[in-house]
């Protein structure tokens, strides 16, 4: 039954060695730091190898971490849909009452968030 | 051994690796790239124990969705570098012999045990999922035939408590709140 | 599908009260603008908090009472309803009852706080409510998926509750902390949860139980397997009935809150949280594999929960955070009854009779700090209260029956509360246990009787602040509905004894 996952068992033995490859080959031919302070983008939170463009010390709007979680949560809604399309029609009628309640939370919680501009960027 | 039980015990190593990196990482993204690890992992333990739906799901919610999440408050927050660069407090040193040294006092103390109970752990099946299972056991039909008839009630309960977060949420923001604290 | 609504009649009026006030402040105009709107200033947010208000208190009221009509009828055999999910009918009735009750003495506590501008009130109130559902379905669960689902909706709602006021960073301080170790907590349920499904192949409780019953009694993988399941799941439900060591949270999150999210907070989830461990403990402590690790363990925890709780109480000059030791100390008294509960019912009667005395005597003392508000600010010092019972003979009066209550003197409901789970201890032969508990209760009694010293023996420092006292009206009802409950159940203690007992046999 396993037996399936083996290209996805392929996929990550060569991706390993690709990275291992980078990393190696990097590591003979690169500049050689003995330690991290030489290169400070190494300290930088995404080590993207460009400078910052500014010091982000300001505060970002809540608005940010508001999209995000709501993100997380209608997706939570959006993968429990899934199992039931699988089965919608072995089951009968009595699936579409099932996603009916399920979806009217969903609707009124959609309601709720969209009232209180949630979703409104400005 | 059989070959999947070697790659389920390599997932639960690399699994554990990545927790170690998360909490011991001195820089976020690196503490992110280890949970993902761990959740990856995690993953692919689900698909060795033939829980394939929840191995899907979890690659989908977890190394998902929450993963986007962890990186973007990072990317927000954006630490400097000498918040993360501080070192462990002392009592971590003193913590963390500790907490290893009863992790591995409860292994040892339970390996005995398994050792003179050997007729129960005979029972159990040397391969990862029960001879008994149903056929496609853990499978995306399997997995909702069961969630729509005998577990519907958590399923309808489940919209609730996410209605319930998706409020909490709004509640806590509270966009357009023009009301200050009077205090 | 065998699935009669009566039986959860309760819930679905709940549900059906969320969502009408989830969609009357999504119109964002005041519908029901003439129940006593006084729009002043910022009509549109001060009339929707009104609104709010007043929907979810009378709606509570309407669910009470729709659920204490037609409830009744279910209230003679429980059932298994939706393929082992809840187990409604029966007992459970006297426990929804208790739980909706204290939604609505929290209603009435927070009427003011929710009517000023400082808070959204619909959320407030649509969390309230959420988390009222989620300890209605967690008594009622019959397997631990619905125990951890119903668990997470009672907290998850509260975590927010606390956290509503966040401009104070006090408040966002206590939010943080309750929300990472609740967090915590949940996980270790989780595992627990996880060992013992692994072990037993089954998450209804009920059918656990039995596989309980069948593991033999000397040291096996099984049991010890088994075991740290169980203790897992003990200590994920110790976090929410905060017994020591798990009670970290406490002192800051009471502190922190809102006195009335304080109030539900340390009465509804408490007894929710206990009717969970009674139902989960209690069958499992008749097994021989079990009983005598659990009866220790229980106790060990109870006794160190009541002298950590009550001698950190003596010491505490914000009366907020002395309520928040005495409710740690409160939870070890619930806990003491759980060590001898593998053998009687009775045990489990008194337990569930403690925890439903308690939610009347917490909220009252709760109710006085939040009726002496002077300017916005709620009465939280000891030096809040010093010499008020000049001034409100009628507010000491009623703090001086909590304080007798909860320090466990007669003629309050305290006192039978405590009578019943030391006579438990001692039937159950836990004689040292039963006098260490009793010294610290008589340890107790310092700060309790303290409170009513300050308020009537020493004079006010500074004049005593007035309180607009036209505002106050529902929080007096909390209080008389409170103190009637304390005082004739404290004398005629019969009627509350059959109900926990009706409970506690559903439970058993």
């Amino acid at each position: 039954m396993t037996d399936q996952y083996l290209p996805v068992l392929l996929y990550i033995l060569i991706a390993a060695v690709t990275v291992a490859l980078i990393l190696i080959l990097n590591a003979i031919f690169g500049p050689k730091a003995k330690h991290r302070k030489d290169f400070p983008s190494k300290s930088t939170p995404f080590e993207c190898g460009s400078d910052l463009l500014e010091e982000n010390t300001r505060r970002v709007s809540i608005r940010y971490y508001l999209i995000a979680l709501l993100f997380v949560l209608f997706d939570l809604e959006g993968i429990l849909l899934y199992p039931w399309a699988v089965v919608a029609r072995s089951l009968g009628s009595i699936a579409i009452i099932e996603i009916f309640i399920f979806l009217f939370f969903l609707v009124v919680a959609f309601i709720f968030a969209y009232k209180r501009k949630a979703l409104d960027w400005r | 051994m059989d070959f999947n039980v070697i790659m389920y015990i390599f997932f639960g190593i690399v699994s554990i690796a990545g927790g170690v990196i998360l909490v011991g990482a001195k820089h976020p993204i690196r503490g992110a790239m280890g949970l993902l690890t761990t959740m990856l992992a995690l993953a692919a333990m689900y698909a060795q124990l033939h829980a394939h739906t929840i191995a899907v799901f979890q690659v989908i919610i977890y190394a998902g969705a929450v993963m986007v999440l962890i990186v973007y408050f990072i990317m927000l927050l954006d630490i400097k570098s000498e918040d993360y660069a501080k070192p462990f407090s002392k009592f971590f040193w003193f913590g963390a012999p500790l907490l290893l040294f009863a992790v591995f006092y409860f292994i040892f103390k339970l390996s005995m045990v398994i050792k003179s109970d050997g007729a129960f752990f005979a029972t159990l099946n040397p391969s990862l999922v029960s001879p008994n299972a149903p056929e496609a056991f853990g499978g995306i039909k399997i997995f909702s035939k069961e969630l729509l008839t005998k577990y519907l009630f958590a399923f309808e309960f489940v919209s609730t408590l996410l209605f319930a977060a998706i409020v909490a949420v709004i509640a806590i923001v509270q966009l357009d709140w023009k009301g200050k604290s009077n205090e | 599908m065998n699935f009669d609504p009566i039986f959860l009649i309760g819930e679905f009026s709940l549900v059906a009260l969320i969502v009408i006030l989830t969609l009357v402040d999504a119109m964002r105009k005041p519908v029901f603008a003439l129940l006593g709107s006084s729009a002043e200033i910022t009509p549109d947010i001060e009339s929707r908090n009104r609104q709010a208000t007043w929907i979810a208190g009378i709606g509570l009221v309407i669910v009470a009472a729709v659920y204490f009509i037609f409830g009744k009828a279910t209230s003679g055999e429980s059932v298994s309803l939706l393929h082992d999910s809840l187990r409604a009918g029966g007992g459970v009735y006297i426990g929804k009852l208790a739980i909706i009750g204290a939604g609505i003495l929290t209603i009435l506590l927070s009427a003011r706080y929710t009517m000023a501008q400082s808070i959204p009130a619909a959320d407030y109130y649509l969390l309230l409510c959420f988390s009222l559902l989620g300890a209605l379905t967690l008594i009622a669960a019959e397997n631990f998926l619905m125990i951890f689902l119903s668990l997470e909706m009672m907290s998850i709602p509260i975590y927010a509750l606390v956290g509503l006021k966040r401009y104070n960073s006090r408040v966002g301080e206590s939010a943080i902390k309750y929300l990472l170790l609740g967090g915590l907590s949940s996980a270790f349920l989780l595992l627990g949860i996880s060992f013992i499904y692994g072990m037993t192949g089954t998450l209804v409780v009920n059918d656990v139980l039995t596989h309980l019953s069948q593991v033999s009694q000397t040291v096996s993988s099984e049991m010890l397997l088994m075991g740290l399941g169980l203790v897992f799941i003990f200590v994920g439900l110790a976090f929410k009935v905060s017994l020591v060591p798990f009670h970290a949270w406490t002192p800051d999150v009471y502190e922190g809150a809102a006195t009335p999210v304080t109030s539900f907070m340390s009465v509804a989830v408490k007894l929710a949280a206990f009717a969970v461990i009674l139902k989960i403990f209690a069958g499992s402590l008749l097994f021989p594999a079990f009983d005598p690790l659990f009866s220790r363990l229980f106790a060990f925890f109870a006794l160190l929960t009541i002298i950590y709780g009550n001698s950190v109480a003596i010491v505490q000059k914000n009366v907020k955070r002395m309520l928040a030791y005495s409710s740690i100390a409160h939870a070890g008294y619930m806990a003491l009854a759980l060590a001898p509960m593998g053998h009687n019912i009775e045990a489990v009667q008194a337990v569930l009779f403690y925890g439903i005395g308690y939610i009347a005597m917490n909220m009252l003392a709760f109710g006085v700090l939040v009726y002496l508000t002077y300017r916005d600010k709620y009465c939280e010092t000891l030096e809040d209260l010093t010499g008020i019972a000049r001034k409100y003979p009628g507010a000491a009066a009623v703090m001086s029956v909590a304080m007798f209550s909860l320090g466990g003197l007669p003629p309050a409901v305290g006192f039978v509360g405590k009578v019943q789970i030391f006579l438990q201890l001692i039937n159950g032969k836990f004689y040292a246990t039963a006098v260490i508990a009793l010294l610290f209760s008589m340890v107790a009694l310092y700060f309790y009787i303290n409170v009513i010293v300050v308020m009537y023996m020493k004079e006010p420092e500074a004049e005593v602040a007035n309180i607009d006292k036209k505002s106050m009206l529902p929080v007096w009802l909390t209080l008389g509905f409170s103190t009637l409950f304390i005082l004739i159940l404290g004398i005629l203690p019969s009627p509350l004894m059959e109900w926990s007992l009706e409970w506690a046999k559903m439970l058993f």
